[in-house]
């Protein structure tokens, strides 16, 4: 399908003779904003929140190197604080290892079907947001493993599949991650599910759930921990963006996505949002190809 | 209190209409009441004595003046007459027994007149030479400003009084025909036109008497011949009908060489596009820089900006309407064409001569053909599109003709990779079919009747087929398409000069197939997944062009359509309102209304055009699309009818429009993978979001009809903005293609027969893009599911919606043509075409990446055609 675009996009630069680019100075500088993710599970142990800023993607070059990228753009004296429906109220604060403000979940509960409102005050501005806790989650998944054909390449291929939640709708973030037995020295791996790890239920409520995600040495016997998310939608979208607005601006047919903001205040963007997580281990014996 | 108020409010408003009521009913009763001397009662015998003396006594009897005129009405016939109690009508009546005597009453003055019998010319009008039947002439009857213009199919109906007239025919490229004719019967005549050699092909768009723009109530409509379009510069040389459009006011062009085009603020979908009364559902070939409208076959184009007559309906923004040719009826006829990419051959001629005709066109183009000995064995990719099309029309009699007509075109593209150990063999294929079989009926000679069947077919398919090692084989399959199949019956009835009535009714089953999907992979599973949308669209409409009087004429319709999905049911009706007042004889103020809804869209994440957009339907959970459209205009005719201008303004308000959701598309680009996962992620109606748009402009557009130098100046000043409920937060945005300035100037020069010059320059403001601006730490890695990208943590994104206003566009295209007619009476065309003259860089999109030689990010523009040579030769036989 690749060959598909290349078509066109050859096609055109045949048709203009030139290297059909040329910079332009009219440029829509992009916004100076307070950015802020929290996404809230009862399954998790620590509750996070990130906060950092925004540059336009024009402005001096910035460190090269990941991390120095990201340590320039966090903002790492914010006030953020958590509130429950009773007025219960937490500050989180700011982990220098993990990058971002941080409770242990032991200290504030983070129960289903509750509402909690987070508050931020930072670069002299205040930013509110509320979210509930989806009630239901994900209780069971299967994992298989086997052979599969993508684009002539036969792949190592690992299937997690679940069964939906029915009577609503539902957004999945699917994932997990594979180590062989006795090897438990070496950090696992990340099975790759690409565009698999979002699924949704709007196909059809109540049918079947199933990710193909990346896995190797499956002649082995593995330990597989396989993660699934029932998603707020704006968490599900908002790491959707991420993930295909990456490599994508000389593409002429994509539309960028813009990630959703449910942050209130003048200046602030992000998402802050509930979660519930089914993480299950299941040891799977060896396939042979 | 405010109960009461209310309650208050209503006894007195019940009240008052009582009191209107009786008063009413008095003043009708006092006006019944009024005796005239026509209603007094006589007693009267007489034998053997004319109709004068009659008369005579009854004045003396009841008191009161005969008026009357020799020449009309007869008075020296001899009678007897035995009346008693009668009325004086009853007594008139039993003298002047005819329905066309009248009497009338004035003072004590009774006059009697003789209202003239009226009979009808009804008939054809045909081309002189061919037998092609000619839509929109003018016949017109100077003595009594009387006329009509031929319907679609050439007839056309007149009935007028008895007596002796010049009869005027009129139509653009063709000699005048004038003709007297005593009317003392019902006439069936039927005219040929002959070519005008004069003008021949210099005048572009309909223009005579009863078609000026300033003598016609419809407004917002442009009807262009083909001669317009095969003498206007266009890229590589491939004559086009739609890339014409673009350059009319309120038509605006989607990105740089594409045919999608946007009317009035709307999208591409909201085009309703007919080929032969078949709706074609993809316009596009090569991705949308070539329309499917091979102009070879084409017989006239005809568009609709607003004011639609309500035999149209089913989209909101444009009808465009396009009839082939039938076929020369009296000899073989045929053009070949060579171009820089494609060839084209037409053929015609009679199969039974004057009764049986054929017409048969294709083209292909063969850039695949060339490079085929350029490619390797391990790498082969093919790419072409072809057009067929094809007409039959056979005259039964005078009263009964049929059309048959079928559209096919196909864009493929084939991608074939061999190594070693594996092949792979990519296809894609789009195209449509359509087929009418129509059937022209006249009931009689103010009643013509067209009775269609109609078959349209698009469909889209993606396959891959990978052959890996030891042989391991998968394969993948994706469709999506639409079936129709409709039926429809229109009547012109043309009961008087005044007045032109069309109704009609029809119905169009839709069988859908939004997504299919065919996977096979290495362990023989085997995924299938279908769905399948049926629904039935149906419509009955009746409008009437009334013109009042010489000053004022109005043109209602009304349109009920009903849309049927499962179990819901949608009924909408539809009015539409076109007014013209003569402000001076050939200067007109116009105002128009029309309601539209849309029951199919299509869904597209580029606006593109793409063959990958997917047409669906309405469905319970997603309503019709409406639109409510005001305009209004002047329209002038000046400089002997060689100058037009018209200015109009319109207001345009959308409801329950489409649009994705943020993220949601349905077959990307990507890869296989990519596309299976978000068909199987995604259902159509889920994955969009309704909401409102808005869009208003003004219009303006100065056309040279007549003379060696023809064309227009075109100018449109508009906005367009929407707003959906789940994209940009809630809030109002401008649409993509909200272009605030378009301006075009088309000129065409033929100096003598032998040589035509064209050219046009095109203005237009830039676009909206959506531009990611603004870079962040990405929200993943605070997310307890990894991903193996979550490293990269960086998130680029924007905050608005078409946050960034594109560059401005402009461009010459210049053309020339050399004609001959060689010593075998054969025409023959050279015609070289210059596209984007000055090599202007117009802005195709706009990427954000690395600067190599600072590292720093830059916009960059990036653009497609600059200068484009290209040529074509044509052997008219």
């Amino acid at each position: 399908m690749k060959s598909y675009i290349l078509f066109i996009i050859g096609g055109f630069i045949i048709l203009g003779c030139d290297d059909l680019k040329e910079e332009i100075k009219n440029k829509p500088e992009g916004e100076k904003l307070v950015l802020i993710n929290g996404f809230l599970s009862p399954e998790e142990k620590v509750i996070k929140v990130k906060v950092s800023k925004t540059i336009s993607v024009f402005d001096e070059p910035l460190q090269i190197e990941q991390a120095d990228f990201e340590n320039t753009l966090l903002i790492k004296d914010a006030v953020v604080t958590i509130r429950n429906e009773n007025q219960e109220e937490i500050e989180l604060i700011y982990s220098n290892d993990n990058k971002l403000y941080e409770i242990s979940s032991d200290n504030f509960l983070i129960a289903p079907g509750k509402s909690y409102t987070l508050n931020v005050i930072a670069e002299g501005k205040e930013f509110k947001a509320t979210c509930t806790i989806p009630t239901t989650k994900v209780e069971n998944a299967t994992v298989t493993k086997g052979l599969k054909i993508y684009e002539g390449n036969v792949r190592e291929n690992l299937i997690v599949s679940f069964d939906d939640l029915k009577g609503e709708n539902n957004f999945y973030i699917i994932g997990a991650l594979f180590n062989t037995v006795n090897n438990t020295g070496e950090d696992p791996t990340i099975s790759d599910f690409d565009i698999e790890r979002f699924a949704t239920d709007v196909n059809g409520d109540g049918l079947g759930v199933s990710a193909n995600g990346t896995i190797f040495n499956i002649n082995t016997t593995q330990e597989i921990t396989v993660k699934v998310a029932n998603v707020d939608e704006i968490i599900y979208t908002t790491l959707k963006a991420s993930f295909l607005n990456k490599d994508q601006t000389s593409n002429p047919f994509f539309q960028p996505i813009i990630p959703p903001n449910n942050i209130q205040g003048e200046g602030g963007y992000g998402v802050f949002a509930g979660f519930r997580l089914l993480e299950t281990k299941l040891t799977l014996d060896p396939v042979n190809p | 209190m405010q109960k009461s108020n209310c309650r208050f409010s209503i006894i007195v408003k019940v009240k008052m209409i009582w009191v209107l009521f009786i008063v009413l009913f008095i003043g009708l009763f006092d006006s019944y009441a009024q005796e005239t001397i026509l209603d007094q009662k006589i007693n009267l015998v007489k034998e053997n004595t004319s109709i004068a003396n009659v008369l005579s006594e009854l004045e003396t009897k009841l008191d009161f003046t005969i008026g009357y005129s020799d020449s009309v009405i007869d008075l020296s016939k001899v009678i007897s007459i035995s009346v008693k109690e009668k009325t004086l009508t009853q007594v008139l009546k039993t003298l002047f027994p005819s329905k066309l005597y009248q009497f009338k009453l004035l003072g004590k003055k009774l006059l009697i007149y003789k209202r003239p019998k009226k009979y009808t010319i009804s008939g054809y009008i045909s081309e002189k030479g061919s037998q092609e039947y000619l839509g929109s002439v003018s016949i017109y009857i100077p003595e009594l400003n009387a006329g009509t213009i031929t319907n679609d199919y050439g007839f056309y109906s007149l009935s007028i009084p008895e007596g002796s007239y010049q009869v005027l025919i009129s139509f653009v490229g063709y000699k005048n025909v004038k003709k007297n004719i005593d009317l003392v019967s019902d006439r069936v005549i039927n005219f040929d036109l002959e070519l005008d050699t004069q003008y021949l092909d210099e005048v572009i768009i309909s223009s005579d008497q009863e078609t000026n723009k300033s003598q016609v109530t419809q407004m917002s409509s442009e009807r262009l011949n083909p001669s317009l379009f095969e003498d206007i510069p266009t890229i590589l040389g491939e004559k086009d009908a739609i890339k014409t459009l673009q350059l009319l006011p309120g038509v605006q062009s989607g990105s740089e060489g594409s045919t999608g085009f946007y009317v009035r603020g709307g999208t591409p979908d909201q085009n309703l596009i007919i080929l032969d009364e078949a709706t074609v559902y993809n316009s596009n070939h090569l991705f949308g820089i070539f329309s499917i409208f091979n102009g070879d076959a084409i017989k006239s184009v005809e568009i609709f900006k607003g004011g639609f007559p309500a035999r149209y309906g089913g989209r909101l923004s444009s009808v465009v309407k396009i009839d082939t040719k039938n076929g020369n009826k009296e000899k073989f006829a045929g053009k070949a064409n060579i171009s820089l990419i494609s060839s084209s051959l037409l053929l015609e001629g009679p199969i039974k001569k004057g009764k049986t005709s054929f017409v048969i066109s294709g083209r292909r183009t063969y850039a695949d053909l060339l490079l085929l000995p350029f490619m390797s064995k391990e790498y082969k990719l093919v790419y072409y599109f072809t057009d067929v099309n094809a007409k039959l029309h056979h005259v039964i009699n005078d009263k009964n003709k049929l059309y048959w007509s079928t559209y096919y075109g196909q864009d493929k593209y084939r991608y074939k990779t061999a190594a070693e150990n594996e092949k792979s063999k990519q296809k894609i294929l789009w195209g449509n079919i359509t087929s009418t079989l129509r059937w022209n009926h006249e009931f009689n000679n103010k009643l013509f009747s067209n009775t269609s069947l109609i078959f349209s077919n698009y469909k889209f398919t993606v396959s891959n087929k990978n052959r890996g090692a030891a042989n391991r084989i998968s394969t993948f399959k994706t469709s999506s398409g639409i079936n129709d199949y409709g039926v429809k019956f229109d009547f012109n009835y043309y009961p008087n000069p005044n007045h032109t009535f069309k109704f009609g009714l029809g119905s169009t089953y839709h069988d859908f197939t939004p997504k299919e999907i065919d996977i096979r992979n290495i362990s023989d599973d085997e995924i299938v997944n279908t769905q399948k949308i049926k629904t039935l669209e149906s419509a009955i409409y009746i409008e009437d062009d009334w013109r009042i009087n010489d000053r004022i004429s109005i043109y209602p319709g009304l349109r009920f359509s009903h849309f049927q999905h499962k179990s819901k049911g949608y009924f909408k009706p539809e009015m539409r309102l076109s007014v013209a007042y003569k402000l001076f004889p050939l200067f007109t103020l116009k105002g128009s209304y029309a309601k539209m809804n849309q029951y199919i869209h299509r869904l597209s994440n580029s606006g593109l055009g793409l063959p990958t957009d997917l047409w669906v339907s309405s469905t319970e959970r997603l309503k019709p699309q409406l639109s409510e459209q005001i305009a209004l205009g002047l329209a002038k005719d000046f400089g002997n009818n060689s100058y037009e201008l018209t200015i109009e303004g319109y207001y345009k308000k959308m409801n329950d429009i489409i649009a994705f959701k943020e993220g949601v598309s349905f077959a990307g680009l990507g890869s296989e993978k990519e596309i299976t996962g978000s068909i199987r992620t995604v259902d159509f109606v889920n994955g969009i979001t309704t909401g409102k748009g808005w869009a208003y402009g003004t219009e303006f557009l100065l056309r040279k009809k007549k003379g060696k130098l023809t064309g227009w100046l075109g100018y449109t000043l508009s906005w367009s903005q929407r707003q959906f409920e789940d994209l940009n937060g809630g809030k109002i945005f401008n649409e993509r293609y909200d272009r605030r300035h378009d301006f075009s100037l088309v000129g065409i020069y033929k100096p003598s027969k032998k040589i035509t010059i064209s050219g046009n320059w095109l203005f237009a403001s830039g676009i909206n893009y959506n531009l990611p601006n603004t870079l962040g730490v990405a929200a993943g890695d605070n997310f307890p599911i990894e991903d193996v990208n979550n490293n990269d943590n960086i998130l680029l994104f924007n905050t608005e919606k078409n946050n960034f206003k594109g560059e401005n566009f402009h461009r010459l295209d210049l053309g020339i043509q050399f004609h001959k007619i060689t010593k075998r009476k054969r025409e023959r065309t050279w015609g070289f075409s210059f596209y984007n003259v000055y090599a202007r860089k117009n802005p195709f999109y706009y990427e954000v990446s690395k600067n190599e030689e600072n590292s720093r990010n830059v916009l960059y523009r990036r653009y497609l055609f600059q200068f484009l040579p290209s040529f074509n030769y044509s052997l008219k036989f």
